[in-house]
């Protein structure tokens, strides 16, 4: 009865996540496809621990550091097949109208640029200003110092704002630094 | 835009965060649970292919393959290097191992003027039994009798006990009990003759056990010269061999994880030596971790004092556990860490952050007299530690550090911080400074 009860938990429980935690596993890997694979490896890992983890305060927090290090494995093992790209083109400046397209432009160029990223920096600014964690949170889920935590932060959205200035997303005056 | 408006780069962010909630995917279900089982039946091959080697070589010399005891101190951890693990083997069945028995022949005097042979022969009038015993894996309890007659001075402090014992492990002098050196028995002419019944209990001499540097054969050597009726100098020894094996064990402590992340999880004793008369210590424990499918392996571990378990955390967040155990003593503790890979066990020592001459703890007072605490909060492990010697009765800021553990390895990473403890507040939730 007990193995049943834990199935049917977990099985709630990856109903309930799964559209959060594919966003985030979308903003990592800046890939649906792998996302995908990434967010039911991270399931494989907990499923079997599931008795443990569904106790935690927050299981979402445990399956984020399982995401990150299983993320970080592939781009380890990746690393030399995988292309970085170290110019990401500018976005044009916004001229003219307002184009319904825009909104699908700028999340394209947004994509881009979050690709771009070096894995840690991109990995830092998701979890900080998208998930909203706190430097310790942070640093706890990506198993590293505050210092680092910071500075792939700082780092990572700096190289953002860079890449998309002149953009909606940038605006040129009197925008937030 | 004011305060209250959002970074429009963080709200495209989160706009194209949910534009993944467009790939619609369906049950995941059977596809975890698939994969679930695939993870389980690589695992399970990958442990039986290390037992198949493990068995392979138990075959061909099991008697050789115990776990090597330790016997320089685990290298010190306060940097970034992580600690050499020593990899769990199988071991051959490990039956106590007893030591024989002495076995002098008691000669009645020899005729005054015989000198004895020096190599495994009583032969004089005093005889010597003794009785070795393995004490622990390091050492040897030495009980003996000297008795019979010999001549020397009538002195009362001197009646009943021989003129010089000494003791000799694989040739090389222990000890001596007497009143005067070996080489320097005197014997006088017309000296008295002196009758004798003494018995030397385990401790010998120094209040010590023979310590040894671990399992092995020894041959122990008592030489007990004296006085013949002309004034010679006797020549009196007799020798033994002793094995020290492996020795029974008996559990510490046990429970079970679940190493490999698949559900299955391994029992885990924590074995010493069950007979420990020496300050209930011994430089002999391992682990003994048995797979759910009965293959069975011993991982040597750390510490002299009894190993108890601390928590099984997945420290690395790879959906796997390691146990985490600690040996606890009067001068300390020993924290290692269990983990398996790639279907091998290893024991991994962590230690303080100061700087001792050897071993330093992970809990307790260092060398340089500083005070060093480790702890596990949230899963995570830490140390904290003192510059200098720590004044319990005050608040005192010390040095928080926290350890990285990865496949293999285990170490000290990452900024440090400066927290405030107290004699009640050693380990905390909220970190403040003093």
């Amino acid at each position: 009865m007990k193995v049943v009860d834990d199935e049917d938990s977990f099985a709630d429980y990856v109903h309930d996540s799964g559209p959060r935690l594919k966003r985030l596993a979308f903003l990592l890997t800046g890939d649906l496809s792998e996302a995908e694979d990434l967010l039911q490896s991270a399931y494989i890992k907990v499923m079997p621990r599931w008795e443990k983890v569904r106790r935690y305060d927050i299981p979402d927090a445990y399956l984020r550091r399982v995401m990150i290090s299983i993320r970080s494995s592939w781009w380890r093992r990746m690393q030399g097949r995988e292309k970085l790209v170290a110019d990401v083109p500018e976005s044009q400046p916004r001229t003219g109208a307002p184009d319904l397209s825009d909104s699908v432009v700028q999340q394209q160029a947004l994509l881009q640029a979050l690709r771009a990223l070096p894995d840690r920096q991109r990995t830092a600014v998701v979890l900080r200003h998208w998930c909203d964690l706190s430097e310790a949170e942070t640093a706890d889920s990506m198993g590293c110092s505050l210092g680092t935590v910071k500075s792939n932060t700082s780092k990572g959205l700096a190289q953002l704002r860079t890449v998309l200035a002149g953009s909606s997303l940038v605006p040129m005056k009197g925008g937030r630094s | 835009m004011n305060d209250n408006e959002r970074d429009p780069l963080l709200q495209a962010l989160d706009d194209l965060a949910h534009s993944a909630d467009h790939d619609h995917v369906g049950d995941r279900m059977p596809v975890i649970t698939r994969g679930v089982r695939v993870q389980r039946i690589r695992r399970g091959i990958a442990v039986g292919a290390v037992t198949l080697v493990a068995a392979t070589v138990a075959a061909a010399g099991a008697s050789q393959l115990i776990p090597t005891l330790r016997t320089e101190p685990p290298p010190i951890l306060g940097s970034a290097t992580p600690a050499t693990p020593t990899p769990g083997v199988r071991t051959a069945s490990s039956e106590p191992t007893s030591s024989t028995k002495a076995s002098p022949s008691p000669t009645a005097d020899v005729p005054s003027g015989t000198q004895s042979s020096s190599s495994s022969k009583p032969t004089t009038g005093l005889q010597i039994e003794m009785d070795p015993q393995q004490i622990a894996d390091n050492m040897i309890g030495l009980e003996f009798r000297i008795h019979g007659s010999h001549y020397g001075q009538a002195d009362t402090e001197m009646s009943g006990h021989p003129p010089v014992v000494s003791v000799l492990l694989d040739g090389k002098h222990v000890d001596t009990v007497g009143y005067s050196e070996p080489s320097k028995l005197v014997c006088t002419d017309g000296a008295k003759k002196v009758t004798l019944d003494a018995t030397f209990d385990g401790q010998f001499a120094k209040g010590e056990y023979v310590t040894v540097p671990g399992p092995g054969t020894y041959t122990i050597t008592i030489q007990a010269p004296y006085c013949d009726k002309a004034g010679k100098v006797v020549d009196n020894e007799v020798e033994q061999k002793v094995t020290v094996g492996t020795p029974e064990l008996s559990a510490t402590d046990e429970t079970t994880v679940d190493f490999g992340g698949d559900g299955t999880k391994e029992d885990v004793r924590l074995l010493m030596p069950k007979d420990r008369r020496v300050q209930g210590q011994s430089r002999y424990q391992v682990a003994e971790i048995t797979s759910a499918n009965g293959d069975r392996v011993e991982v040597p571990l750390y510490g002299e004092w009894p190993t108890t378990v601390v928590d099984a955390v997945d420290l690395n967040d790879d959906g796997a556990d390691e146990l985490i155990v600690k040996s606890s003593g009067a001068d300390g503790e020993w924290w290692s860490v269990l983990t398996e890979v790639e279907g091998q066990f290893l024991a991994l020592p962590t230690g303080g952050m100061g700087e001792a001459e050897n071993d330093p703890p992970a809990s307790g007072v260092r060398a340089d007299g500083g005070y060093t605490k480790t702890f596990l909060r949230d899963g995570k492990l830490l140390t904290w530690h003192t510059d200098g010697a720590w004044d319990r009765e005050s608040a005192t800021e010390v040095t928080l550090t926290p350890w990285l553990y990865t496949e293999g390895s285990i170490g000290p990473y990452g900024e440090e911080s400066t927290v405030c403890v107290t004699a009640d507040h050693q380990t905390w939730e909220d970190p403040q400074p003093c």
